[in-house]
């Protein structure tokens, strides 16, 4: 098979069938493997701050994967999305006592989840919308105080600490290791939700989010799409839900408070719903806007000498979480991916304006 | 015998301050369509300001409502005409999604204000006790009834009786129809919003009086939400029974429950009874089920 250097057209089944469509032509194979490379240095020059900042960025991006699957392909809203990240982080923490290693923790924590999601998928076949969000609220309030009260499982509210995570008797350890570790997970479940996207479930969980009585009509069973989108999605929250108890080292309860469901639900509206690309620049937006927060506020403490940036910190994340959910709402309800798609298809036909 | 009538007052002053707050998220439902998350948060900030203006700034009690009450109506004036009438035509998920961003901001904004301790309000009412039906009970539960059951009164009063509550139903009834006839429907929403805003008010005061005044007290407001769900989103009488049946749920839960698991059952048997009521009668005890058609 030739490749051209540019093509618009598809010459064979298989290039419709790929995951990737426009790897065809030859300047998005180069970028591609530009990207890929830059992935793999990255750390090297950065400083260990900062890695551990990517780090959870990357975490970041798998669970928001998840969320956005369930949320943004299949129109389910969930404030639930922090109690799978506590239920994968929890299986890990006890997983680890009994010295497994990570390839087999992992997928259990993730199986974990995805088993009480298609629990909570059961009751949220009946309710649409608001309904299902309160439902979903409702799940997120029970498993918390499960959790808080599960002391000879998690710990409790004091909270529990978590082995280092081994892989073939070796341990995975220090900030760089990790990054490759989290990288190649958030590649996979990367792959993992493209590939869902185009093929039959992916489709079918867009029919149902687009009008679910009429993807009834076509033929699609509205209880085994929305049990796969509960499913997998909390499989995926799982996963991100085990890397961050491996990475954190010690969990508690409020590390999956209602603000990290919030600032997942907001990760998928800021990067754009119902996109893979999107969930990735949102987790990352969001990772990294605390960051910005901290730095102006340090600016600022100068100027305003009242402001505590130590205890008003938190809160001023949390503020401007909401205040970006609001803005992209109001002007920008696309999302990320939405401009990222304009600016790939501004430079395509550049210098042509269409 | 006293331990049962002490915890049923309780309940029934604690689940009157739930139908209070429920009874304004019912009303932003019914005459705007919006299920507003962000309610618990307004309850609070409620609360808030009260604290602000009783303590803070001195006020005496009798003027500090009114002034409390006041910001919250211009608050949720300020919530509609900036946030929600943009977004109207927006798809349900978006308008969730935009209020549940909005109660996040005002969370934390109450915690950039007023900090994470929690604040000691001055009491509204006396305290002390009185006894009924052989049991000694704390005064502020009666006062906090009372006050309650009437701020309700006031409020279907309102609706049934004034202009322009009753252009408020005619919108939650039929927006064309009302719109036809006269009514400015943005004007009523606006309404809506400043109206439920002071309901919350109403409800954050009295919350405080009953259990103080610091951050936790959003997810105590949420318990507005399963006493709306309970009662059926869209009926006044249901969110009144529904806050009644919470408020005394929780009650006895938190006294018969809590002393055996070590705290914190009274906090989620709301939800608990939410999600049972979602999965046999999602549309409550009261409300209208939804005619869907393709």
């Amino acid at each position: 098979m030739a490749m051209k250097f540019f093509r618009n057209y598809r010459v064979s089944y298989r290039e419709d069938r790929a995951i990737f469509p426009t790897l065809i032509n030859f300047w998005p194979r180069f970028w591609f493997v530009v990207i890929a490379l830059a992935l793999l240095l990255l750390p090297l020059p950065l400083q260990q701050y900062w890695i551990y900042t990517i780090n959870l960025g990357l975490i970041a991006v798998i669970g928001a994967l998840g969320l956005n699957l369930l949320t943004g392909y299949s129109g389910q809203i969930s404030i639930a999305h922090a109690s799978f990240l506590a239920l994968g982080a929890y299986t890990t923490a006890y997983l680890g006592r009994f010295g497994l290693p990570l390839y087999l923790v992992i997928p259990a924590a993730g199986a974990i989840a995805a088993l009480v999601g298609g629990i909570v998928a059961v009751p949220a076949l009946r309710l649409r919308g608001l309904y299902l969000a309160l439902a979903t609220l409702a799940f997120y309030a029970i498993i918390d105080f499960a959790i808080r009260k599960a002391d000879f499982l998690t710990g409790g509210a004091a909270g529990t600490s978590v082995a280092a995570p081994t892989m073939f008797g070796k341990t995975v350890a220090g900030d760089l290791s990790f990054y490759y570790l989290t990288l190649g997970i958030a590649a996979i479940c990367t792959f993992f939700v493209k590939n869902l996207e185009r093929g039959k479930v992916g489709r079918a969980m867009m029919a149902v989010r687009d009008s679910d009585i009429a993807a009834e009509m076509a033929g699609i069973s509205l209880f085994w799409t929305k049990l796969t989108a509960f499913g997998i999605s909390s499989f995926l929250g799982g996963i991100a839900g085990s890397l961050l108890a491996y990475y954190l080292q010690f969990i508690n309860p409020d590390n999956f408070g209602l603000a990290v469901s919030i600032s997942y639900v907001a990760m998928i509206i800021v990067g754009g719903l119902g996109t893979v690309i999107g969930s990735v620049f949102g987790a990352i937006f969001m990772v990294f806007l605390p960051e910005v927060v901290r730095v102006v506020l340090h600016a600022s403490s100068s100027v305003i000498p009242k402001l505590d940036v130590a205890a008003s910190g938190a809160f001023a994340e949390g503020a401007i979480y909401g205040l970006v959910i609001i803005l992209f709402l109001m002007f920008k309800p696309e999302g990320l991916a939405r401009l990222w798609r304009d600016l790939l298809i501004y430079f395509r036909s550049w210098p042509f304006t269409y | 015998m006293e331990i049962l009538v002490q915890l049923l007052l309780s309940g029934v002053s604690q689940g009157m301050g739930y139908a209070l707050g429920g009874l304004g998220f019912v009303l932003i439902y019914k005459s705007t369509g919006v299920f507003n998350f962000s309610h618990g948060q307004l309850i609070m900030v409620g609360g808030y300001f009260f604290y602000l203006f009783q303590v803070q700034l001195g006020l005496p009690p009798w003027w500090a409502l009114p002034v409390a009450l006041a910001s919250m109506f211009a608050l949720g004036m300020a919530i509609e005409r900036l946030c929600l009438r943009p977004m109207v035509g927006e798809p349900t998920i978006a308008i969730i999604m935009l209020t549940i961003g909005l109660g996040g901001l005002l969370r934390n904004l109450v915690g950039l204000i007023w900090g994470t301790q929690p604040q000691a309000p001055v009491p509204l009412f006396e305290p002390g006790f009185f006894s009924f039906a052989g049991a000694q009970l704390p005064r502020v539960y009666a006062w906090t009834l009372a006050a309650a059951t009437l701020a309700i009164l006031a409020f279907i009063l309102f609706f049934q009786k004034s202009a322009q509550g009753m252009a408020m139903r005619a919108v939650a009834f039929d927006q064309d129809k009302a719109s036809l006839s006269g009514i400015s429907v943005p004007r009523v929403f606006a309404l809506s919003w400043a109206a439920a805003s002071v309901m919350a008010g109403v409800s954050g005061i009295l919350m405080m009086q009953l259990m103080g005044l610091d951050l936790s007290m959003d997810s105590r407001g949420l318990s507005a939400f399963p006493a709306a769900i309970l009662g059926g989103i869209d009926s006044i009488g249901g969110v009144i029974l529904g806050g009644l049946i919470i408020g005394i749920v929780e009650a006895f839960t938190g006294g018969y429950l809590d002393p055996y698991i070590g705290g914190g059952a009274k906090e989620v048997v709301g939800f608990v009874v939410l999600l049972l009521i979602l999965m046999v009668r999602p549309y409550g005890l009261f409300g209208t089920p939804e005619i869907r058609k393709v």
